[in-house]
């Protein structure tokens, strides 16, 4: 009973456990995070802003969940400083957040790929809420005025896409084994 | 019921080495952030490798603009004739209104002027301004920052005020050699220093953070303040040019438990909406304080 359909071909088909993937090119990680921290950047505002899905830390879990040894907490924490160095915001908050997200990440990564793609989603959802909720602690605790309630549902939209991102970023190598 | 695999290993066996545990890095790194975020919030230091960070990420902020500026042009290009004459009436006779308040405006200078020599003091000079584009707003939930680009021969200081059309916008924060970051006058604890434009009475209006109007701070509750009362810079910080439209009062609720009335204010300015926005150059300094005044002070102070 899944919400939303994915097409059903094999070019679409989300990992299940039994599968056992090709190992991703170190380009193709690179390229994607460097994507994903692009489209970050996008100039929204207001509740735009406030839906869009963090899709920088979305792609960093998804490495860090299928590919540990390359993306750990060391790569998380490094992410997470630039992305408060181009949100001009408190240095090191999100270098705290992301860089627990890894670690969450490296100590669920056998775990979460067990479940269904839907259920993977809810442990998503848990782990961006846990490092929202690292963020507006340490905001609150610099003196800055508490958001509005808003926010959270940028965690929800990140959730509900993680199946479409795990279809993507599996796709390079789906199209390799189908041509093998 | 043989067999049964209760839980998953977290980790992989001892044997295999791969350098210090999760919980340990995850603790190394925790301890720098959180030096990090000390340093950052305390002191200025930090503000070089913010910089140099921010220019070599600058190109790729400019590569997340471009789909919505090609949106912006794709619009334009569906403008009709019918929608620009409108507005270039429109235009035109805002330009009228505004030469004839400037020509009223001219005698009033030279008479001030004059009165001003009679009295002997220190002319108000006009303050010289630079045009910016604001590029995208802050993404920061917590904060109210706005920022516009900069070019290389605009020379911008950090302090300076922003205003647009309307009214005071914020102040300039920080200035990176390719753009430059605009603190709005909503963010919070922002103090503007104005006065009320009938009474002249002067007060601090304060920011309360987002999603939040501005408040006139310690004003007593009898004084003369009304809704719709018009509030201006009075440039008592050195900071601000004087007389610039900061906010407009729209509600004054008086509370016979407290002394202070609770004001709040909306920004004169499109705080966030605006697009084009002028740099004010910082008003010349003012005269030192005398020393006299200082000795008395710190001799004040040894005696405490």
């Amino acid at each position: 009973m899944s919400l939303f359909h994915l097409p059903n071909s094999p070019l679409f088909k989300i990992a299940s456990p039994e599968d056992i993937l090709l190992s991703p090119k170190p380009w193709f990680v690179t390229l994607t995070l460097a994507f994903a921290f692009t489209t970050n950047l996008l100039p929204l505002s207001g509740f735009a802003l406030a839906l869009r899905p963090d899709f920088f830390a979305l792609v960093l879990l998804y490495w860090a969940i299928h590919q540990p040894r390359w993306i750990g907490i060391g790569m998380a924490w490094a992410c997470g400083l630039l992305t408060d160095v181009v949100e001009a915001n408190l240095f090191g908050q999100h270098a705290l957040a992301y860089a627990i997200l890894g670690f969450a990440a490296g100590y669920f990564h056998r775990r979460v790929l067990r479940f269904p793609v839907w259920q993977q989603a809810l442990h998503v959802l848990g782990l961006l809420l846990i490092a929202q909720g690292v963020v507006v602690v340490l905001r609150l605790m610099s003196g800055a005025s508490p958001p509005s309630a808003a926010i959270v549902l940028g965690s929800v939209s990140s959730a509900l896409i993680w199946p479409v991102i795990s279809a993507l970023l599996q796709w390079p190598q789906r199209v390799r084994s189908l041509l093998d | 019921m043989h067999g049964r695999v209760t839980s998953l290993p977290s980790e992989p066996p001892r044997f295999f080495n791969r350098g210090p545990s999760p919980i340990a890095r995850l603790t190394f790194f925790g301890v720098i952030s959180l030096a990090l975020m000390f340093v950052d919030s305390r002191f200025r230091t930090l503000e070089t490798v913010r910089m140099a960070i921010a220019t070599v990420v600058y190109p790729v902020q400019q590569a997340a603009l471009v789909p919505a500026q090609m949106a912006t042009r794709f619009g334009e290009f569906f403008d009709t004739r019918e929608d620009l004459r409108v507005q270039n009436t429109q235009l035109k006779a805002d330009l009228l209104q505004a030469s004839l308040a400037q020509q009223s405006q001219m005698a009033a200078r030279t008479e001030s002027d004059r009165l001003q020599k009679l009295l002997q003091i220190s002319q108000t000079s006009t303050t010289k301004a630079q045009a910016a584009r604001v590029v995208y707003l802050g993404r920061d939930p917590f904060s109210q920052k706005a920022f516009v680009d900069r070019g290389v021969s605009q020379s911008f200081e950090p302090g300076s005020a922003v205003v647009d059309e309307l009214g005071l916008l914020g102040q300039l924060t920080r200035v990176h050699p390719l753009f430059a970051e605009i603190t709005l006058l909503t963010e919070k604890d922002f103090a503007v220093p104005v006065k009320v434009e009938r009474t002249s009475m002067h007060a601090l209006l304060y920011g309360r953070g987002p999603g939040k109007s501005p408040e006139l701070s310690n004003v007593a509750s009898n004084a003369d303040v009304r809704e719709g009362d018009l509030l201006l810079t009075s440039s008592i910080d050195g900071i601000y040019p004087s007389n610039i439209r900061v906010a407009r009062i729209t509600s004054v609720q008086r509370d016979a438990g407290s002394a202070f009335a609770r004001i709040e204010a909306t920004p004169a300015a499109l705080v966030a909406g605006a697009n084009t926005v002028l740099v004010l150059d910082k008003p010349p300094a003012r005269a030192p304080r005398p020393v006299a005044d200082i000795a008395a002070e710190s001799v004040a102070k040894k005696r405490r």
